[in-house]
């Protein structure tokens, strides 16, 4: 009788439980919970470890990084950013990073009529970069970056839409070209302008002017190299092809010693370009042959039928390539593109190897400073956070994009 | 029809041979005249080079042995003369090819702007007044991937029209679409063969064969087995494999 008794009772708890398990779930955060991190053994398993991991990295890796103390950055970060170019001359970086302000707030104004979340965190990380220690006249000029790009962003709405379009592609066009004089200058040693040579030029400064000027060439010469290695002409067709392999052949490093030893032979002796002229070469070739062998596999997805009915419409193929078929492979490529630009800008932190100063050449130095030799791990991780902020705005601006045109894209691929 | 009246030859072909490789010859030997303003019809078997051989009236292919001349001008390697015979010849083939990245309008005005250096504005207008013709006016700034295939199909039309054409060849225009959207194409078709363009169809709609063309051609194995008026074609085929053929598509 009273086992009966207990055992009832036993099963009412049972219930009891199950009822107040099933109220539980009800709520939609616990049911998430449930679902999501503990839906099976495994998945409970790797939810414990995967806790465990991040408490160990907060505990032993972030927490420490809070109470380091930062003074190697905050006394080299001008050698960081700019290396050795003269402080006076300053103002010149400046006016390229507002160029670079003005006319990125307008490209994001191209969009929707919404301010995109990605200009909040950019802006939010310029205005973080106020608690670095910069000198006042940099202060203002940071303060007038963000001006800029909010004068951008709103300004690009009083053209019409095809100015607007226009306005922005020659504005990128010609800021390389700019940066250049900018940064190089134009007048002798007492004018308003002197000319800094390419070996003052370091940290920060350095690396962006390398790969972006690596990527407006390498993109148009793999594009080239592309289209010759799908040629009819067997020469051009071999010799696009014996380039392009053997470049892929052959590891960055060992193309930057070939362009730092063997270019100076090869010209003559009165041209003597500097080292930073032979790393760019070098770069260049490299990625042009990558580049190349991207475009090759946008261009084969394309269908013959799309070169046939443009050669019925009596295009020719030059109007064919321009007009129809690149169109198309941009389309198709821009996740392939996004993550080789990115790849551009990481790879030319090998250009410390052949001596020149860029992020990593100049942190190198200031590790191997006695003064700051305990700092090696903050200065690292300044430079980590910056290759980060640059390349991942880099690919979420192209994932935006690639938003943008993807009622396009899917009948591109669709077809 | 203004045909009869004229018997002007617009596309003449003699004895053409075309090989895809030395031992698969495709073209064994046709010899036709298409006159100018008429309605051919082309039906056949699939493989029997229906389509191989009206895409050598616009060059998209080669062929290697006989002559066509196409409204006067020889086609042959000479580029000059490829361009001159396909800015007379439009092709509108069975997968559409539209251009996927450019709307409607664009895809129509693209040719007569880049090649018949026409302004943007009057390739529009043109361009409008064609999208009325096929009646898809109103989705001139869509893109193609949002039409349904019987619109795709006549933007298709459209965009060889724009260049004003005086022979459009049809490559099996209706094979790729529903059986509802077929007749909106066959529409179009049929009020372009009320118009003096000499079309070049091959279809297996056997109905508009009968109600439009001029003279039916029946394509087998690389030749033309038999020709003929459509009423004279399908009550009396002379030919054994015509009748086989026409019996198995009659009755299926």
């Amino acid at each position: 009788m009273s086992e009966h008794k207990s055992s009832s009772a036993n099963k009412q708890s049972k219930d009891s439980f199950s009822s107040i398990y099933l109220e539980l779930m009800k709520h939609p955060m616990l049911f998430w919970i449930k679902k999501n991190l503990f839906d099976s053994v495994l998945s409970s398993f790797l939810t414990i470890l995967s806790i465990w991991a991040i408490v160990k990295v907060v505990l032993n890796i972030i927490l420490p990084m809070i109470s380091m103390n930062w003074i190697a950055i905050a006394d080299n970060l001008k050698l960081i950013l700019t290396g050795s170019y003269p402080a006076s001359q300053l103002w010149r970086i400046w006016l390229c990073l507002c160029y670079v302000s003005l006319f990125g707030g307008a490209s994001f104004g191209l969009g929707k009529k919404k301010i995109p979340l990605l200009l909040v965190i950019i802006l939010f990380f310029e205005a973080l970069l106020f608690l670095l220690p910069f000198t006042s006249t940099a202060k203002y000029f940071l303060l007038a970056n963000i001006v800029l790009a909010a004068s951008g962003l709103i300004g690009v709405r009083l053209f019409d839409k095809e100015k607007r379009i226009r306005i922005i592609i020659a504005s990128w066009v010609l800021f390389l070209p700019a940066a250049f004089i900018l940064v190089y200058g134009i007048t002798g040693p007492d004018g308003f302008m002197p000319k800094v040579q390419t070996n003052y030029w370091g940290g920060l400064l350095l690396s962006m002017l390398i790969s972006m000027t690596s990527i407006a060439f390498s993109f148009p010469i793999g594009l080239l190299l592309a289209i010759g290695r799908r040629s009819q002409l067997k020469f051009i067709k071999f010799s696009c092809t014996v380039i392009i392999e053997v470049i892929r052949g052959v590891p960055l490093i060992t193309i930057l010693f070939i362009a730092y030893l063997i270019i100076p032979l090869a010209l003559p002796r009165s041209l003597n370009p500097s080292v930073f002229i032979r790393a760019m070469i070098g770069i260049i070739m490299f990625h042009s042959a990558y580049m190349a062998e991207d475009f090759r596999g946008g261009l084969q997805g394309i269908p013959r039928t799309q070169y046939e009915a443009a050669a019925s419409l009596n295009l020719s193929k030059t109007k064919t390539m321009i007009l129809v078929i690149l169109p198309q492979v941009f389309k198709l490529m821009i996740p392939v593109l996004v993550s080789r630009l990115t790849g551009i800008i990481k790879d030319t932190s090998l250009i410390s190897i052949i001596g020149l100063l860029d992020m990593i050449g100049i942190s190198s130095a200031i590790i191997s400073n006695p003064h700051y030799m305990t700092s090696s791990p903050q200065v690292l991780f300044f430079i980590a956070a910056i290759y980060f902020i640059i390349c991942y705005s880099i690919s979420s601006a192209s994932s935006k994009i690639e938003k943008n045109l993807e009622i396009t894209t899917k009948q591109a691929v669709s077809l | 029809m203004s045909f009869e009246s004229s018997r002007e030859v617009i596309v003449s072909c003699k004895d053409v041979h075309k090989w895809y490789s030395p031992d698969f010859e495709v073209l064994k030997g046709i010899t036709y005249d298409f006159y100018r303003g008429e309605v051919a019809v082309i039906i056949g078997p699939s493989g029997s080079g229906k389509s191989t051989f009206i895409r050598t009236i616009n060059a998209l292919e080669e062929y290697q042995q006989g002559q066509i001349i196409v409204n006067g001008i020889e086609l042959t390697h000479n580029i000059k003369n490829i361009n001159l015979v396909r800015s007379q010849c439009g092709i509108v083939f069975q997968s559409f090819n539209l251009f996927p990245h450019l709307t409607v309008l664009d895809n129509i005005t693209l040719a007569p702007i880049w090649v018949k250096k026409k302004s943007k504005k009057e390739a529009e207008e043109r361009a409008m007044e064609i999208l009325r013709r096929v009646r898809i006016e109103k989705q001139a700034k869509k893109y193609p991937g949002q039409l349904s295939g019987g619109e795709q199909q006549r933007v298709a039309i459209a965009r060889s029209l724009a260049m004003d054409p005086q022979i459009m060849l049809f490559d099996e225009p209706t094979s790729a679409l529903d059986p509802e959207m077929i007749k909106e194409v066959l529409d179009v078709m049929t009020e372009l063969a009320h118009s003096n363009i000499t079309l070049i169809v091959i279809t297996h709609e056997l109905a508009f064969a009968k109600a439009v063309a001029d003279h039916i051609l029946f394509f087998d194995n690389g030749l033309i087995v038999e020709t003929g008026k459509p009423l004279e074609f399908f009550s009396n085929p002379k030919e054994e494999r015509t009748k086989e053929f026409l019996s198995k598509i009659l009755h299926h």
